[in-house]
């Protein structure tokens, strides 16, 4: 179902990733020399001890950090090479991100929480609304856009949450142990929504976890190990 | 780019979810941009009142007052003066409180002056009577009275009208007595409403002629003489003459020269209390820049989620700068709206609290104006609205500079 038109076709590309925290004597490496490769439509997950690095990478890879070495391909373009203005926009246009603590605004509806990555696109505040309610339904929360987030359960909220890193049509969804804070059922169906979206949204997916239930629905899991790629399992050839 | 309707309901919600501190922040604004308008307003008032009462005599119009008793002011005073270069005319006056009575009412501390009727009208710009006329200047038993006089505020009917007979009492000095000398006058006019001037409130005056007073009072000096100048280049050579003539004995009073020390000293007094105003109004700038950090420092992970979204430096800036501007004009706005209310009270109350008028000084006592211009309302809100920008800037820029992933664990 997945056509990949070459073996060259990667959204995300990193190439010796390095991230050495503090200086000199203190300076600790949690990232050393990390080259992954993702293809476009694929769902990947990241596992690895605490402290591993899983975290440090995914930051690396939505631009939220930089590295100390090494680079960070996203549609074959050098994001560490942009300004800081353009890796902005380029985050807001091809990244959503999604946290284990939700990461909601308290003060604004479910609704307005959506709707605020819309905020930087020259649309109307009607057609923004119109888009918000629209993934507000397709994450499952009809009926509840004018909650605030301390209204809704942590499953509610986590799909809000989806809901506000997919309005925008990002290539690639990153979360870090985004099902961290909620019961094995509840995890199951923001799992069983992700791959939904995986196959008809075509985004990439790419989920930090230490859970091997999570990671098991995956098409690949990567096993990070003292800030290094041990191994890869491949679950699902998508070609 | 963010919109400017988005920026601003999203400051809005921010400052909505912390309501007593945006209230108490918006007070300081309040309070600030309140004293200014109210300040600055009432000292303006006064500034215009006192130049529309000098300005009334014409600004040709020179005053010349005996201040040592050694020097009488007689009709060879008159003479002398009507002969220096450039003047025009010389109006003598006498001036004397006497209690006036009509039939069974009476009233105290009346101005009465006398003075030439038909000078009175020249010296007096639109002076003019509501009835009667003029009585000629060698009337002895014929007087004008003030709009007030004859409609007293406190009395339920008039004290005199047109061809009433008023008493005029006066005390007079004689051999080391005082002797209390009536005199009967024949109201021949009532003037329309004026107010004041240099001549004290024309309002609750009575005139009568030169002579007439004269002959009551029983004194051959006047109290003081107004000279009309040809024209406003003759005003400053004629008080140089006087000056010459009289030393230190006359006190000379030209609208030039009033205008210059009551605008100087109220210039002093507009940027004294103008500035009390205005730190005060810093003061409130602090209390912005107080809060705007203390919103960067709680919203810390909100900023690293705006990060995450995708937001940039420059938008992040302009959010939180706007909360601060916003409370800035929403304080100044209501601050102007409120120090208009005080001004105007002010203005009612303040006069109340002055001591009474000295009765033997020129001048008199009247509720003065306040004047609130637009310009000094706009000014104040954008004055405040520059405080509120300058206070916010830094806590913005702070917010602006947050590192993504540390805002994103902040607790
Ligand atoms: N800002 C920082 N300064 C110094 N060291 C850091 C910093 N952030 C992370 N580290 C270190 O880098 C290493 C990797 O951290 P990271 O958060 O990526 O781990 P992780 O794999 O996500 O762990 P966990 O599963 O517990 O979330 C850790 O040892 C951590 O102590
Ligand atoms: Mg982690």
């Amino acid at each position: 179902m997945n056509n990949f038109s070459s073996a060259e076709d990667y959204i995300v590309k990193t190439l010796d990733l390095w991230k050495v925290y503090g200086r000199g004597r203190l300076a600790f490496s949690a990232l050393k020399g990390v080259n992954l490769k993702v293809k476009r439509g694929e769902m990947v997950a990241v596992v690895g001890p605490s402290g591993s690095g899983k975290s440090t990478l995914l930051n690396l890879l939505g631009a939220l950090d930089h590295p100390t070495k090494g680079k960070v391909f996203i549609d074959n373009i050098d994001i560490f090479r942009l300004g800081d203005n353009a890796l902005t926009e380029l985050r807001n246009r091809k990244i959503g991100f999604v946290f284990q603590s939700f990461n909601l605004i308290q003060r604004v509806s479910a609704l307005k929480n959506v709707e605020i990555p819309l905020m930087m696109r020259n649309i109307s505040r009607e057609k923004r609304r119109r888009l918000a309610v629209a993934m507000l339904k397709a994450v499952g929360l009809d009926g509840k856009f004018n909650h605030k987030p301390t209204e809704l359960s942590g499953g509610e909220q986590q799909r809000v949450a989806l809901a506000r890193a997919l309005v925008v049509r990002p290539s690639i969804l990153l979360g870090d142990e985004i099902t961290g804070n909620l019961d094995s059922k509840t995890s199951m169906e923001i799992m069983e929504l992700i791959r939904r979206f995986n196959k008809t949204l075509k985004t990439t997916v790419i989920l930090v976890t230490h859970n091997m239930q999570i990671a098991k629905q995956t098409d690949r899991i990567v096993y990070l190990r003292d800030g290094m790629v041990e191994r890869e399992e491949i679950l699902n050839r998508k070609v | 780019m963010v919109k400017l309707i988005d920026i601003l309901d999203f400051a809005w919600s921010g400052m909505r979810d912390r309501k007593l501190r945006t209230a108490l922040t918006i007070l300081g604004i309040v309070i600030g941009s309140s004293l200014i308008v109210a300040l600055i307003s009432s000292t303006q008032g006064l500034s215009t009142g006192i130049t529309e009462r000098v300005s009334r005599m014409g600004v040709t119009t020179i005053s010349v007052f005996s201040v040592n008793p050694t020097l009488r002011l007689t009709d060879e005073d008159v003479m002398r003066i009507e002969r220096v270069e450039g003047v025009k005319t010389v109006i003598p006056f006498y001036r004397v409180f006497a209690k006036v009575s009509c039939g069974e009412k009476t009233l105290d501390q009346i101005q009465v002056l006398g003075i030439d009727p038909e000078k009175l009208f020249e010296l007096l710009n639109g002076l003019e009577l509501e009835s009667g006329k003029t009585p000629s200047s060698l009337d002895q038993a014929r007087a004008i009275i003030g709009y007030t006089v004859a409609n007293p505020p406190d009395l339920d009917t008039k004290f005199a009208d047109l061809n009433h007979v008023i008493n005029i009492e006066v005390n007079v000095f004689r051999r080391g007595r005082i002797l209390k000398i009536t005199h009967p006058f024949l109201v021949s006019g009532v003037l329309k409403q004026y107010g004041a001037t240099m001549l004290g409130d024309i309002d609750n005056t009575v005139f009568i002629t030169p002579l007439a007073a004269k002959s009551m009072v029983k004194r051959t000096h006047y109290s003081g003489l107004f000279i009309i100048a040809e024209s406003l280049d003759d005003v400053d050579p004629i008080v140089k003459s006087l000056t010459d003539m009289y030393g230190r004995k006359v006190r000379v009073i030209s609208p030039s020269t009033i205008l210059q020390n009551v605008q100087q000293i109220l210039y002093q007094q507009t940027v004294f209390l103008g500035s009390i105003a205005a730190i005060s109004l810093i003061v409130a700038g602090v209390g912005i820049m107080n809060t705007a950090y203390v919103s960067v420092m709680e919203r810390t992970r909100e900023i690293g989620i705006l990060k995450a979204i995708g937001f940039k430096k420059r938008t992040i800036m302009i959010l939180f700068l706007s909360e601060s501007v916003l409370t800035g004009l929403i304080g100044g706005v209501i601050g102007v709206a409120f120090g208009c209310i005080l001004a105007l009270s002010m203005g009612n109350i303040l006069p109340r609290f002055r001591p009474p008028a000295p009765k033997r000084m020129v001048g008199g006592h009247v509720q003065l104006p306040v004047q609130i211009s637009p310009e000094l309302l706009i000014f104040t809100v954008l004055f405040t609205v520059a405080i509120a920008v300058l206070a916010g800037v830094y806590p913005a820029w702070k917010a602006s500079k947050l590192d993504p992933v540390a805002a994103l664990k902040h607790e």
